[in-house]
């Protein structure tokens, strides 16, 4: 039976009075779905369409004043509190680079400005993309990565090999990528286990692939972080017991795995050993680690440190060690209001993905602050001397403008899933699994070609 | 306006409300038809009313929603009473027990607060 005109109308003045035009279409849907209820319980109690459709109508009571109730409820929520931590990193970051060059700070602000236009970009850009083309996100991530990897090696051969550092910053994008992946998966049962674990190995493979250990250790980490999230939501269907067995059985062989790289590689056993005592191998892979330890021994708490010159690394082109500099030059104080600041951006960033109700957003908002918090755990622990993993980056901080982009684009994705999240709805699975094409109803036999929802 | 919200939010309607969902998820007209037959028609809850007071719960987390196409294939939105909801429910329902008792016994000549 086709919709009326009369609840279309209806449908149309109430949500006419929503000012945030994303809420309108839940609310309509809803609206209608009432309103064709009432229409066939009064069709059933004797009146014909039309008179049943205006009693439905005049039952349902003042277009203008549920519309204006509804409004008051439906505002989107920006996280405003995020907003000012991200641009009080930034120009903290910014501030930092212009104490150690004048080069460095100018370069930053063309990366700071570009990461600002990616992170208003991706917070107007409609989240839920991500959850209704999961696929075309988790491929599009490693076509992306494949694509870098190809020019990488491409502008190598020609002579440019610098671009081939810049390979790792997409893997930065795989945590997100596999929340979608995630997502896609819900209510596939045990084949949508495997398919999860399937498309965490494939990533990982990637990071191998340039090699990234940062990317590595960051993929693995969010990935299984965000597999236990799943599973504790029963996403699969398989039971939450079950789901939860089968992520903490692939924790543990992901690490029984590790543990056997560093028995059988004397390469990385030597990297993990100078990682916890550099001065095991002070002119190999604790060099490093023995730089930055003899100047955060020296430090002060405000003021300049006292550890000698010849030990100092060129600062002026490596950021990798920005906090380091940061302790030496300016003391332990300096370093101290940094963290604060971060610990701060992630605190508030955390208590807002547990604060998402549906699981899109939560998942998408996880990946990032998961992402962002790996970073900043892997850059303080380099900078304090246990140099087991080469960082990305101090999120926002330290310099790198393909850093900054990327990561600010993440916050983006974020600041979106939190303004809008509230309006998603995760479908029901009992539909997905066994969507109906006939139907027997008085006598009448309906047959569906429908396709139903994704 | 932000009283007339929190007024409606802990009356006694949201009350009702909360607890049709309590044990099972519900759409909007099904949850007025339910409230109707089971207070033998002595409520009935307007639509008007109830879509704004449950768009209200759920923004403060008492309830949450879902979709869900059915054999009518008419997308139907589903409330489902969440922990929080819970709790808050638990809390009107011993208040009002205490509250309703309270006006029984006075009503009954029972409650005497001294020997005047």
């Amino acid at each position: 039976m086709a919709m009326p005109d009369a609840i279309q109308e209806y449908a149309v003045l109430v949500c006419g009075q929503l000012r945030w035009k994303k809420a309108r279409p839940a609310i309509a849907r809803e609206i209608t779905a009432h309103l064709l209820d009432q229409r066939d319980a009064l069709i059933k109690k004797g009146m014909d369409a039309e008179e049943a459709t205006g009693e439905a109508v005049r039952q349902m009571g003042d277009a203008v004043e549920i519309g204006a109730a509804l409004d008051r409820v439906h505002r989107p929520k920006p996280a405003w509190e995020l907003f000012a931590l991200t641009v009080l990193l930034l120009l903290s970051g910014l501030l930092i680079n212009m104490f150690i060059s004048l080069e460095l700070a100018e370069s930053g602000i063309i990366g700071a400005f570009l990461g600002l236009g990616c992170m208003l970009g991706a917070y107007f850009l409609d989240f839920t993309i991500i959850g209704r083309r999961p696929l075309a996100v988790y491929f599009g991530a490693i076509a992306l990565f494949a694509l870098s990897l190809y020019l990488a090696g491409w502008l190598y051969r020609a002579g440019q090999p610098l671009f081939e550092s810049y390979v790792q910053y997409v893997t930065m994008l795989f945590p997100l990528a596999y929340a979608a992946l995630l997502y896609r998966l819900r209510g596939k049962k045990y084949t949508g286990l495997f398919l999860a674990l399937a498309g965490l190995v494939l990533l990982s493979v990637c990071c191998l692939r340039v090699p990234s250990l940062a990317g590595l250790s960051i993929t693995g980490i969010a990935g299984l972080a965000l597999l236990f999230v799943a599973a504790a939501g029963d996403w699969f269907s398989t039971g939450k017991s079950r789901a939860l067995l089968f992520a903490g059985a692939v924790t543990l062989s992901a690490g029984i795995l590790l543990l056997l790289a560093v028995r059988l590689k004397s390469a990385l056993a030597a990297h993990v050993a100078a990682a916890f005592d550099p001065w095991s191998a002070p002119m190999e892979w604790g060099w490093s680690g023995v730089i930055i330890r003899e100047l955060i021994a020296g430090a002060r708490f405000i003021g300049c440190g006292t550890a000698e010159a010849h030990s100092l690394p060129d600062f002026t082109w490596n950021t990798d060690f920005l906090l380091t500099w940061l302790i030496h030059r300016l003391g332990w104080g300096a370093f101290i209001v940094v963290l604060v600041i971060l610990a701060a951006f992630l605190f508030c960033g955390f208590r807002r993905c547990l604060k998402q109700t549906n699981v899109l957003g939560r998942l998408v908002s996880l990946a990032v602050m998961l992402t962002l918090s790996l970073e900043t755990v892997f850059y303080v622990a380099y900078n304090l001397g246990f140099c087991l993993i080469l960082p990305f980056s101090l999120p926002l901080i330290s310099y790198g403008n393909a850093a900054t982009i990327v990561n600010m684009g993440l916050i983006g994705v974020m600041l979106s899933a939190f303004r809008t999240g509230a309006l998603v709805r995760d479908t029901a699975i009992v539909y997905r699994t066994a969507p109906k094409r006939l139907f027997w109803n008085d006598g009448t036999l309906t047959i569906s070609f429908k396709r139903h929802m994704e | 306006m932000m009283a007339n919200k929190r007024n409606a939010l802990d009356g006694n309607t949201a009350m009702l409300v909360l607890k049709l969902l309590d044990g099972q998820d519900m759409y909007g007209y099904q949850m007025i038809e339910e409230l109707a037959r089971r207070s033998d028609r002595t409520f009935e809850l307007k639509a008007g009313t109830l879509y704004p007071l449950l768009h209200a719960l759920e923004a403060r987390g008492l309830i949450c929603s879902y979709e869900k196409d059915e054999e009518t294939q008419r997308p139907r939105k589903y409330y489902r009473l969440t922990r929080a909801g819970e709790k808050h429910l638990a809390e009107k329902q011993a208040a009002w027990t205490a509250y309703s008792n309270t006006v029984d016994r006075i009503l009954q000549g029972g409650v005497s607060f001294g020997n005047a």
